[in-house]
């Protein structure tokens, strides 16, 4: 008996010490689909890249984002918009759960929940291919903290509604034509 | 052993796991096989290219990411680097550096970290080389 718990604590001790792991999918570089790049890619009938990457740095802050870097030479914009991520259904499911574990004893607190998050754009310029007019492309990430200041979802969004949104603004501030890919 | 130690040896036994789990760091680990020697980390992170264009060079790294699903955050000219995160995998980031090599040549040198721990695992770095290849059109030499 006596070793049996000792056995028992020695491993808890032990997996206790175990660093965590790298998420292999983190590690998995998919290429992109033609799908995302026709979604956050539009062409524009110039060569002047500089003024379309400024007009593209004034849409952003139009649209409630800080300009973080820019770099002309690399036809390049990086901007960050900072926003509460509370949710109250969230925040009811996490007090829920401190209250069913009161109740049952276990003398849990209440479960992180999110708190802050970050929607991060990258907007880049570059010469088409084929030589004609320059392709603006831009990403939208969303990042979310929790209370306890972990990220707790990263993702690309997805929704067409931004970019759109982004790009009707960039044609109508360029006096351009944005084209789809 | 009487029913009183046994219940004392558990409650010392929770009470020691507790603390470890405080105690201990819990600090993340890159758990592929590390390279035999730095020679070789820096081998698996670093590629020569045959151009002189710098702004090239960094403009295809910036395509790179974007194509391998990461969002750029930081690209600087002077400072011949750009830098990125991986849009569902925030924690991971990978730093690009471009540097001249020899006469017509230059070397790129990428490093992965997930948070502050460094990736040794060759297979990301592979996969960002042969994209970055094909970009500018240019094989992808080993670094000497």
């Amino acid at each position: 008996m006596r070793k049996r718990i000792l056995a028992v604590t020695a491993g808890a001790l032990l997996s206790a010490c175990m660093p965590g792991e790298i998420p292999k999918e983190a590690l998995k570089f998919a290429d992109e689909t033609p799908a995302e790049r026709r979604l956050e890619s539009r062409s524009f009938a110039t060569e002047d890249e500089a003024k379309l990457l400024g007009d593209g740095a004034a849409v952003l802050k139009e649209l409630g984002f800080t300009v973080d870097t820019r770099s002309d030479e690399l036809g390049f914009v990086g901007a960050t918009k900072k926003a509460s991520a509370y949710n109250v259904g969230e925040i009811a499911v996490s007090a829920a759960t401190a209250v069913i574990a009161q109740a049952a004893g276990l003398g849990l607190s209440m479960p992180p929940y999110s708190k802050d998050q970050s929607l991060r754009a990258a907007l880049v310029v570059t010469p088409a291919e084929d030589g004609g007019g320059l392709i603006v492309r831009i990403t939208l990430q969303r990042v979310v903290w929790d209370t306890e200041g972990k990220v707790s979802r990263s993702e690309l969004l997805s929704d067409p509604a931004p970019y759109t949104e982004f790009f009707a603004k960039l044609a109508k501030t360029s006096g351009l034509d944005a084209h789809e890919l | 052993m009487s029913c009183k130690t046994a219940r004392g040896l558990r409650a010392c036994a929770a009470a020691l796991a507790l603390l470890a789990v405080a105690a201990c760091q819990s600090d993340l680990r890159d758990f592929s096989q590390p390279p035999e020697s730095a020679a070789k980390l820096a081998a698996i992170r670093s590629r020569v290219f045959a151009t002189d264009d710098k702004r090239k060079t960094l403009r295809a790294a910036i395509a790179a990411l974007q194509q391998l699903g990461f969002v750029v955050d930081r690209a600087d000219f002077a400072a011949a680097s750009v830098s990125a995160a991986k849009a569902d995998q925030y924690l991971l980031r990978l730093t690009v550096t471009v540097a001249p090599a020899s006469a017509g040549r230059l070397l790129v040198r990428a490093v992965a970290r997930y948070d502050v721990t460094p990736v040794l695992d060759a297979e990301p770095y592979e996969k960002f080389f042969t994209t970055l290849s094909h970009i500018l059109e240019l094989e992808a030499h080993p670094a000497e």
